[in-house]
């Protein structure tokens, strides 16, 4: 595959963000991270305007990592805000977040979230469940077929 | 026309009734034949035409109904498609989640040995919270089953694992019919095969079986009836073989869903009719052999059929009312016609009697007219035979004596008369016999049949006829008991008045007004006062009979109210007036009148303890008025205060639940980040204190979650309903088993443990109560633990007792307080929260806690609610 795989990592929290990353880094997975640190640079990413206005916009991310409390703009808007764009619709998107609150859980996939996975502060849960999504998206998946096709 | 008819009726009356009518109409009865026959033609047609009426009328009725039921049945079906379209969906979407199906695939690579990973058990117990499944059962690719949630349901039936095994194969959702499950209850399955989503690259690690509940929002639909009927209820069928099977529980419950079956020939029946095919409205006998009108049709996307249906006597209830009134329109018609048709046919013959009923109606008026006089005269009158026996009397006499007319016949003059009036009356009718006089006015009292008298006027007038004897004496008699009662009364109230004067508890004065130079009223002198004067002011009568006021109340700038009584003394009105009297320390209610010019008298009362009576209450009004408005104003401060605190609260534990544990998070990556990656260059105690600080921010996470659920429990609304604490109790224990399989526990819940209370708020204090159980537990080789219910103090305590460490009872005081623990965390993990949890949701439930234990000998938490 000549394409490069992407993992897009919505997260304001540096610590999260190096935890996330080395949690990846262990389970092998080598593909690169770009992080965008709330949800207006999230949806700026992705819809390739602003600042990544030259960004190709054939090239998605395989897997968007979603923390729910974001500066700017909050993480369910991210999300709703990518399902109602045909090109991005299909994105899977799972949430990571610190919160267990059952209203969160519920919206989240009210609003067409592929997965909920709550933060543990067990760094080896956490590996656990990141192992997971890497395995997965990265080694065993083809890519899921686009909008368009 | 009314009037007319009505006429022509009496007329026929008088000319059929009179005897001495002539014989000469009896060949106009053949004249009758020409009216009789156009009325029979009338009437035939206006019966013919509401008959049309009638009947279009009932075609258009049934029409309607049919279209409404179609329109409910394409609603209907429209709603279930949909049902079953979002169904499949949200199938598929659990189906589709690539995580899950990454994590299956990986654990089942690894022999998927229980327990199951955390991703696993998380991403199924979300996907059957959120999606509201009854149960979901996740199944390998050898359709063993590897995880179920709730635990402690039956196995996976054959029909489950056939559906299993087509969905992997076709790597689709796949669905049961409606089948009744091992609890007897209806259910329906949708199995999705774990594709993750992507296309036919590999076969599937799995499969899901969602379990979904046809009563959460199926049956209901199809039980909700869109407009107001009595029979209305919609059906959904299917064929099974040659049967035709009811899915749904028929109205108020006649049969089961699934239990009501019947043969494919049975094509009278509308559900039979649908599921052979056919699609519109019909009419035909239904399951409980009732004839009905029914919509059926198929529903798209599924097997099944539906039959929207009512009962044709619903549908025909609205023709009842308008063949009644089809009925009396033909009725009035016709007998309007006839009345028409009599009245134009008598006119004709009415001339011939013309004259006789002018006669006859002459004489009938007189008799009447006389009738009416003797009946309804306001004096009453009587007939007296001369011996005197009462004939002839009218009701107005009848009423004046308390008797009916009938009774009076025959009685004697004495009978009714007063027995003090009986001697005068018997003289005065003997001298009008003797020829003294023609007759007498005399007042009298008659005797009523209840034995008290009646004061009347009577006027007596002797008749005697050609030849002189007498015939009958003629009385007039007017009641005047009236007037003779008022004149008694006043006589009574001027005793009575005359008695009160004299022995008066009202106060009486009689004064003289004085005037100065420019004639106008300067003081006044007292002339008399009577017994009460004194007893009410406590001035003698001799101290103030003679002197002026200015005298008697000589400590005051001027005499007492001269203004007013100067006012009434000189011509002007009378007064009265409540004052309060401050040299005599009483409240009076004076009035005052002028007998005559230069004079006045006061007529008083002391109502000193009316006024302070009214006084005092008025003060306690006014009190309580204020305490209320303070008391409304501090629970509207307390209730805004409340409100506010609430909504902090909630904020704040949202913000902790996110933002507290970010930074525990980082410690314990970060520790753990140096243990691995710079392990080599650390020391042993290097090493240990990075474990200490990540065991310690674990706890500290653990703390905080068990504090927002504390939290949680204190702001929960309680919902009340009957809680079966065994299943719940074994459900728990349970969990508790799959989480350590390795452990001997003997668990023993005790059957039919039933209490009032909030499920899910019981169920944490189950969860709390056995967790402790089961960790206190641990050091044994072979633990029991028991769940029951005994009777203390005539109130039910539910128990948890295990056979583990205990505690020493001389602190039990701190068990239920938030933090404090009687074991460090070393002996056994917690937090110190779980017991103060359970204390506050049976405090909430309005029940009590509290534990029995002997160190080494396990320990008994009981618990009761209100």
């Amino acid at each position: 595959m000549a394409e490069e795989r992407l993992i897009l990592l919505v997260e304001d929290n540096d610590d999260d963000v190096q935890l996330t990353l080395r949690a990846l880094k262990l389970n092998h997975v080598a593909n690169r991270v770009d992080v965008a640190r709330d949800g207006a640079e999230a949806l700026d990413y992705l819809f390739c305007r602003g600042a990544y206005a030259d960004r190709d916009p054939k090239v998605l991310p395989q897997v968007v990592l979603l923390d729910l409390k974001l500066p700017k703009v909050a993480g369910m808007e991210v999300l709703e805000q990518i399902r109602q764009e045909p090109r991005t619709k299909r994105l899977p998107v799972v949430i990571l977040t610190s919160s267990n609150v059952e209203s969160d859980l519920a919206k989240s996939y009210d609003l067409g979230a592929n997965s909920y996975i709550r933060k543990p502060v067990d760094f080896t849960q956490f590996m656990d469940a990141v192992n997971s999504l890497g395995l997965y998206w990265l080694v065993l998946n083809e890519q899921a077929p686009s909008a368009e096709s | 026309v009314d009037a007319e008819s009505q006429g022509n009726e009496s007329l026929e009356t008088m000319g059929a009734g009179a005897p001495c009518a002539p014989a000469r109409p009896r060949a106009s009865w053949r004249g009758l034949a020409l009216p009789v026959a156009v009325f029979a033609c009338m009437a035939v047609l206006v019966v013919a035409a509401g008959l049309l009426v009638y009947r279009d009328q009932a075609a258009k009725v049934r029409a309607e109904k049919g279209r409404e039921l179609a329109a409910i049945r394409d609603l209907k079906a429209a709603e279930i498609s949909r049902w079953m379209a979002a169904q499949m969906t949200s199938a598929k979407a659990a189906g589709d989640d690539p995580v899950l199906s990454g994590a299956v695939k990986l654990w089942t690579s690894s022999g998927a040995a229980p327990p199951a990973p955390f991703v696993v058990r998380s991403l199924i117990d979300t996907t059957r919270v959120g999606q509201g499944y009854l149960g979901v059962l996740l199944l390998d690719q050898t359709l063993r089953v590897i995880y179920v949630t709730p635990g402690g349901g039956p196995p996976p039936g054959a029909v489950t694992r056939a559906l299993g095994k087509k969905a992997m194969d076709r790597r689709q959702v796949e669905f049961s019919d409606i089948y009744v499950d091992a609890q007897g209850r209806p259910s329906m399955e949708f199995l999705a095969p774990l594709t993750g989503g992507a296309p036919a690259s590999s076969s599937p690690p799995g499969v899901l079986a969602l379990e979904v509940d046809p009563d959460a929002f199926l049956f209901p639909l199809l039980n909700s009836w869109p407009a107001i009927s009595r029979t209305g209820e919609t059906l959904l069928v299917e064929r099974r073989g040659d049967q035709v099977v009811f899915l749904t529980t028929t109205r108020e419950r006649r049969a089961d869903a699934l239990h009501l079956a019947f043969p494919v020939t049975r094509t009278e029946i509308p559900a039979v009719k649908a599921a052979r095919g056919a699609v519109g409205v019909v009419t035909g006998i239904d399951y409980s052999g009732t004839e009905v009108l029914a919509a059926i049709g198929p529903v798209r996307g599924t097997p099944w059929f539906l039959v929207s249906k009512v009962d044709v006597a619903e549908v025909d209830a609205p023709l009842h009312s308008l063949a009644l009134l089809t009925i009396v329109i033909v009725l009035a018609v016709t007998v309007l016609g006839g009345a028409v048709l009599l009245f134009f046919w008598n006119s004709w013959r009415a001339r011939d009697f013309q004259q006789l009923y002018e006669t006859e109606r002459e004489l009938r008026a007189s008799e009447e007219r006389f009738t009416l006089a003797f009946e309804h005269a306001p004096v009453g009158i009587s007939f007296t035979l001369p011996d005197g026996r009462v004939g002839h009397t009218n009701a107005t006499l009848a009423e004046m004596l308390g008797r009916s007319v009938a009774e009076l016949q025959g009685l004697t003059v004495a009978e009714i008369t007063h027995p003090d009036d009986r001697a005068e009356t018997a003289r005065l009718m003997q001298a009008t016999l003797s020829g003294e006089m023609d007759g007498f006015k005399v007042d009298k009292r008659y005797l009523r049949k209840d034995g008290s008298g009646i004061w009347t006027t009577a006027s007596v007038t002797l008749l005697r006829d050609g030849q002189s004897r007498p015939v009958n004496f003629v009385a007039m008699i007017s009641d005047i008991s009236a007037g003779k009662a008022a004149e008694d009364a006043l006589r009574a109230s001027e005793a009575r008045f005359r008695g009160l004067f004299e022995t008066a508890l009202i106060g009486f004065a009689l004064h003289e007004i004085v005037l100065d130079e420019a004639g106008l009223p300067a003081d006044y002198v007292y002339v008399a006062v009577n017994q009460a004067f004194t007893d009410l002011t406590g001035l003698d009568a001799a101290g103030v009979v003679g002197r002026r006021a200015s005298e008697v109340f000589a400590g005051l700038p001027e005499p007492p109210y001269l203004a007013i009584y100067g006012e009434t003394a000189r011509g002007g009105p009378p007064h009265r007036f409540e004052t309060y009297f401050e040299p005599l320390h009483r409240h009076y209610d004076i009035q005052v009148f002028s007998p005559q010019a230069g004079q006045f008298a006061t007529v008083f009362i002391d109502i000193t303890a009316r006024k302070e009576a009214e006084d005092a209450r008025r003060e306690a009004e006014r009190e309580l008025a204020g305490m209320n408005v303070e008391l409304e104003r501090r629970v509207l401060e307390r209730t805004l205060e409340l409100e506010a605190a609430n909504a902090e609260l909630e904020a704040f534990s949202y913000s902790v639940s996110h933002d507290l544990r970010a930074p525990l998070r980082a410690l314990d990556g970060f520790s753990l980040a140096l243990i691995d990656d710079y392990g080599e260059q650390l020391d042993d105690t290097a090493t240990d204190y990075l474990a200490r600080v990540r065991a310690a921010s674990q706890r500290m996470g653990q703390l905080i979650d068990d504090l927002l659920k504390l939290s949680r429990v204190s702001r929960r609304e309680m919902v009340r309903e009957q809680v079966d604490l065994t299943a719940l109790a074994r459900e728990v224990l349970a969990d508790l088993r799959e989480a350590e399989p390795t452990r001997v526990v003997n668990g023993h819940v005790e059957d039919g443990l039933v209490a009032g209370g909030d499920p899910a708020l019981l169920r944490v204090v189950l969860q709390n109560l056995l967790a402790n159980a089961w960790k206190f537990t641990s050091r044994k080789q072979e633990a029991r633990i028991e769940v029951g219910a005994e009777r203390r103090d005539g109130v039910t305590a539910y128990f948890v007792r295990d056979d583990g460490a205990g505690f020493d009872s001389t602190y039990v005081d701190k068990l239920f307080t938030p933090f404090q623990r009687l074991h460090t965390a070393g002996e056994f993990p917690g937090t110190g929260v779980g017991l103060a949890t359970v204390k506050r949701i049976v405090r909430r439930h309005g029940g009590s806690v509290w534990a029995e234990s002997v160190v080494d000998s396990g320990a008994t938490f009981y618990f009761t609610l209100d």
